[in-house]
């Protein structure tokens, strides 16, 4: 019986510690959630004091001590887990970023070495001991504490991630990119993060950090191609790209589509042209669904570029693909359409549309439908337009059937018809080019007027000069209020966005006639944005004045104060 | 309450009505015009703007303290209805029956006619250089219309203090009055902006023939304090706030890091200062720590110094008997009470290390910091606002300027601007 008292005996009072131990720790936790952050503190210090290699209970006690901004109060627990633990990591984390709060940077370096004696070769505690001081905005000293790092360690890439980041916060992004370079060698992965730091480096710095980069590995080369691109040099960018793949087809795939990421940025023909190499690049090392998809979207990329050969060629390949599921050609024939539009080959896009439309799906077939009839309009072919829309009854076909009727010079007619499209078809660019055109007509007191449809239908089709003399011509036969003014606006615009002021100048003027009051205010803002563009403040400014002073009600002037205050240094240029 | 050297009284005010005797054109028929300062100004930063242009043409206003806000009084004149129309200031006509009726208001409540004579001639002491942050005040008198000078130590030093003595009104905005590069020397070192401020400031230092930059500051900290002492107006925000009194105390202590003058920081500067010589604070305890963007304890949100930071909260303005103490009256009318506080190097001032006299003008409640002080040094008067931006709470150094027209009706900025009227107000003699 006695021996089996005394085991019984041992085991409570060692046990008891141990629950005094969890006690303390459950009631910091729950303090903790409650947000008593003093009393959370005081039972951590108590589980620390039963216990203190309890790295919990540390952790704990940061916590509500940062919070409490008490960081400091860390060291005396932190160096005495670190007494009873010389190899607890997270010990010496805790330690260095209280002493570091304590505004002791020498002790931050002892406890640093010490770690690095108890772990040699290892780059967390330079890293530890650089954020520590990096925490507190030393940045001179973080930069000292991964150097030494780096040179106890005895390897030129070791932190490389760290003195990369710091370069470039000094604005040092040759050394950045240097330094990226050397971290990419050693973990590929750190890729996205150095290129969204090397992206922001300001021109003139580019070359340089692409002079770097070039010069060193082919994964910093590629580094390089992605930053490239993303600066706005695409074609240098590919090329740069397609020298240093790699040969494995799995990694070569990888890469690119690493560089189709970058590139997503960046809009323009030139970039969807590279994109269209690109994904056909990754269609060519790639095999069944995987490599019709890519050639797919190759073929909207090559249509996007306006390179109708190479679009062609890439849908051919689809429609040639006998395993090609129908929803992809379904996507193959919708591209083909629009590739075909774009080359201006609008009967062939009508007849493939026709030939295919049980192929498509309601929505993708209407909005062919609607791009066939733009690619009528766009022909100057109004009856053809009409024709392709007749059995077309939804509001978007509704809205391009009010602009035939406009362009034919059917003024009530399209009022009609536009007014019924309303706010609801397509985007909402096109909403507020409709409803400039509402407000174009609405002044006009004639039911038809040829000669403007003629006129808009020339801007419509990208003649602005032959748009402008007939904006002119009907604005001539018109009074002011009666749409004159609206008209000599809408050329006055035409000829600014031309790039000849001197015309545009005397059309706005022309239309800030007071008579037309619901007209001028615009107008006048319209000029005085020109008078701005061509360096002419003064008589900008004098331009908003009277604006403002003689249509205090006009929904411009909010606009023409905001022009007024910039044109005087008042706020700073958006 | 002290009385203050500043008394108007209403019949002053109406003095001025026969002067002001212009007719109005058609559809402005009211003999008066009120810029109302409440919730139906449409643009409170630029009504300022209005005012001050009108005293630049020679014409008087008065200020109507409590009254709509601070609303202002003009004489119907055609320009200032036009300047008004094209700011988009909120004007209302007046004819003699209202203000009648307004004047007794005045009279009869916690109100005062402020009378509006001349407009100051304002300076803003600037580097030349464009450093990577704004100054909330160079913004808002650009963004009201009001012309103001940019001065820097060449005209601060310049022989018996002739630079200033031409202006009525200094503003100081973030220099680091103890020259130590508002302690980013290290955080930011290599720097472009950092590396040309240090050269400009160390070749101005030469050219004075000092042996450093914190001396050179010094220099430049005594002369405006003899600007204020023989009458000027100053207007300090941010860290000049905090570090023009630290330059002004510790005459003969290094308080300065290594990195600015070669020699290491008295450890004991702070037991050697001379708070006497101090305008608005005493017994602060220096931040020793050259590496901390932090000067002392004045601040008491101590915004760089990560472990002694404090969150922001809100301030409020005191309000003041505006009969008897009209300088603070004026000082912060708003209409608003509560006004969002905001981080600059120096955000508030610890109460306790405020010297006893000085006015507090705003204060956090229940919060041991103050945000707006008001005193008097000499002949002259002081202001001082904590923080940096009013509408940029956590304004970082490279962010984009602060665009105004986003914010007519800053009531953070209306404090800013309050004191550029204030040097406009009649100056009353003191009586025997």
């Amino acid at each position: 019986m006695r021996p089996v008292l005394v085991c019984l005996l041992a085991l409570a009072t060692a046990a008891w510690p141990l629950a005094a131990q969890t006690e303390a720790m459950t009631r910091g936790f729950e303090l903790e959630r409650r947000g008593n952050l003093n009393a959370a503190a005081e039972a951590y210090i108590d589980a620390l004091r039963q216990s203190p290699d309890n790295l919990s209970a540390l952790l704990g006690l940061e916590r509500v001590l940062t919070l409490l901004h008490r960081e400091a109060e860390l060291t005396g627990p932190a160096e005495a887990l670190l007494a009873r633990d010389p190899s607890n990591a997270g010990g010496y984390s805790v330690a260095m970023r209280g002493w570091a709060a304590a505004s002791e940077p020498d002790s931050v370096a002892s406890v640093a070495l010490r770690w690095a004696r108890a772990e040699p070769g290892s780059e967390m505690p330079y890293r530890e001991w650089g954020a520590a001081l990096l925490g507190q905005q030393d940045r001179a000293g973080a930069k000292r504490a991964y150097q030494t790092g780096r040179e106890q360690i005895g390897d030129e890439a070791a932190l490389a991630g760290e003195l990369a980041l710091l370069a470039a916060a000094d604005n040092n992004w040759d050394g950045a990119a240097r330094e990226w370079a050397l971290a990419l060698g050693r973990y590929p992965g750190y890729r996205l993060t150095a290129r969204n730091a090397l992206v922001r480096s300001p021109e003139s710095a580019q070359d340089a950090v692409l002079r770097q980069l070039v010069r060193s590995t082919p994964p910093a080369r590629r580094l390089g191609a992605e930053l490239q691109v993303q600066w706005g040099d695409p074609a240098g960018a590919f090329a740069l790209l397609i020298a240093n793949l790699p040969d494995q087809n799995g990694e070569a795939v990888e890469a690119l589509r690493q560089f189709l990421d970058a590139a997503r940025v960046v809009e323009g023909p030139v970039v969807a042209g590279v994109r269209g190499q690109a994904l056909e690049l990754i269609a060519a090392r790639s095999s069944g669904s995987t490599a019709l998809r890519a050639r797919l979207e190759a073929a909207r990329s090559y249509a996007d570029a306006a390179d109708a050969v190479a679009a062609r060629r890439m849908l051919g390949q689809i429609a040639a693909d006998g395993t090609a599921p129908p929803e992809m050609a379904a996507g193959a024939t919708a591209t083909l359409v629009s590739v075909l539009l774009r080359e201006g080959e609008v009967e062939e896009a009508e007849r493939q549309l026709d030939a295919l439309r049980n192929t498509l799906g309601e929505a993708d077939a209407g909005r062919l439908t609607l791009q066939v009839a733009g690619g009528w309009i766009h022909e100057g072919n109004l009856d053809r337009a009409a024709g392709t829309l007749a059995s077309d009854s939804t509001v978007e076909a509704l809205a391009l059937i009010g602009l035939i009727r406009l362009y034919r010079g059917d003024l009530a007619g399209a009022a009609t018809a536009l007014r019924s499209a309303g706010p609801f078809a397509g985007s909402r660019e096109e909403v507020t080019a409709r409803t400039a055109l509402l407000a174009l007509i609405q002044p006009i007191e004639s039911d038809s007027l040829p000669a403007l449809g003629a006129a808009l239908l020339a801007l419509a089709r990208g003649d602005s000069a032959a748009a402008v003399q007939g904006l002119v011509v009907v604005a001539n036969g018109l009074p002011p209020e009666h749409g004159a003014s609206e008209i000599r606006l809408l050329a006055g615009r035409v000829e600014a966005a031309r790039g000849r002021p001197d015309p545009a100048e005397r059309l706005f003027r022309a239309a800030s006639d007071s008579t037309a009051p619901a007209t001028a205010p615009a107008a006048e803002l319209a000029l005085a944005r020109l008078l701005l563009t061509l360096g002419r403040t003064a008589d900008a400014r004098g331009q908003l004045e009277h604006l403002i002073l003689a249509y205090p009600g006009s929904a411009s002037v909010p606009e023409a104060r905001r022009l007024l205050d910039t044109a005087r240094g008042g706020i700073p240029e958006s | 309450m002290r009385r203050r050297d500043f008394l108007w009284s209403t019949g002053g005010a109406l003095a001025v009505a026969p002067l002001l005797s212009w007719r109005t054109p058609v559809g402005w028929r009211a003999p008066w015009m009120l810029i109302p300062m409440d919730d139906a100004q449409s643009d409170h930063l630029k009504a300022y703007g209005v005012v001050f242009r009108l005293l630049e043409r020679g014409a008087r206003a008065e200020w109507l303290l409590n009254y709509r806000n601070g609303a202002f009084l003009l004489s119907s004149d055609a320009v200032t209805a036009r300047d008004a129309a094209l700011a988009g200031v909120t004007v209302e006509p007046l004819d003699e029956g209202a203000l009648t009726g307004i004047r007794a208001d005045i009279q009869a409540g916690n109100m005062e006619a402020v009378p509006l004579e001349k407009a100051p001639r304002i300076a803003v002491y600037a580097p030349p250089n464009a450093a990577p942050w704004d100054d909330a005040v160079t913004m808002v008198l650009r963004y009201a219309g009001i012309n103001f000078a940019k001065v820097w130590d060449p005209d601060v030093l310049a022989p018996g203090g002739s630079g200033l003595a031409k202006f009525d009104w200094l503003h100081l905005h973030h220099e680091d009055f103890t020259g130590q590069y508002s302690k980013f020397y290290v955080t930011y070192a290599g720097a472009p902006w950092l590396t040309e401020m240090v050269e400009r400031n160390t070749a101005m230092a030469r050219a004075f023939g000092f042996p450093n930059v914190p001396a050179e500051k010094r220099a430049v900290a005594e002369a405006i304090a003899a600007y204020v002492q023989q009458g000027g107006f100053l207007f300090a925000m941010c860290a000049a706030t905090e570090t023009l009194d630290l330059a002004l105390a510790g005459a003969g202590v290094d308080i300065a890091a290594a990195y600015a003058d070669q020699t290491p920081m008295d450890p004991n500067a702070t037991a050697r200062m001379d708070w006497g010589r101090a305008l608005a604070f005493h017994d602060a305890r220096l931040e020793l720590s050259p590496t901390v963007s932090q000067f002392s304890d004045i601040d008491g949100h101590q915004v760089n110094a990560p472990s002694r930071r404090q969150e922001l909260g809100s301030f409020r303005a005191f309000n003041f008997s505006a009969k008897i103490d009209p300088v603070a009256t004026m000082l912060v009318q708003n209409h608003r009470e509560t006004i969002p506080d905001f981080y600059g190097l120096t955000t508030s001032f610890r109460k306790d290390r405020i010297k006893p006299g000085v006015t507090i003008l705003a204060d956090e409640p229940g919060a041991p910091w103050a945000k707006y002080l008001h005193g008097e040094h000499g002949q002259g008067t002081w202001t001082f606002y904590g923080g940096h931006d009013p509408e940029d709470p956590q304004h970082q150094i490279g962010d984009a300027p602060t665009d105004l027209s986003l914010h007519p009706h800053s009531p953070g900025y209306r404090l800013i601007l309050n004191n550029v009227l204030f040097p406009a107000a009649k100056k009353k003699e003191l009586k025997t």
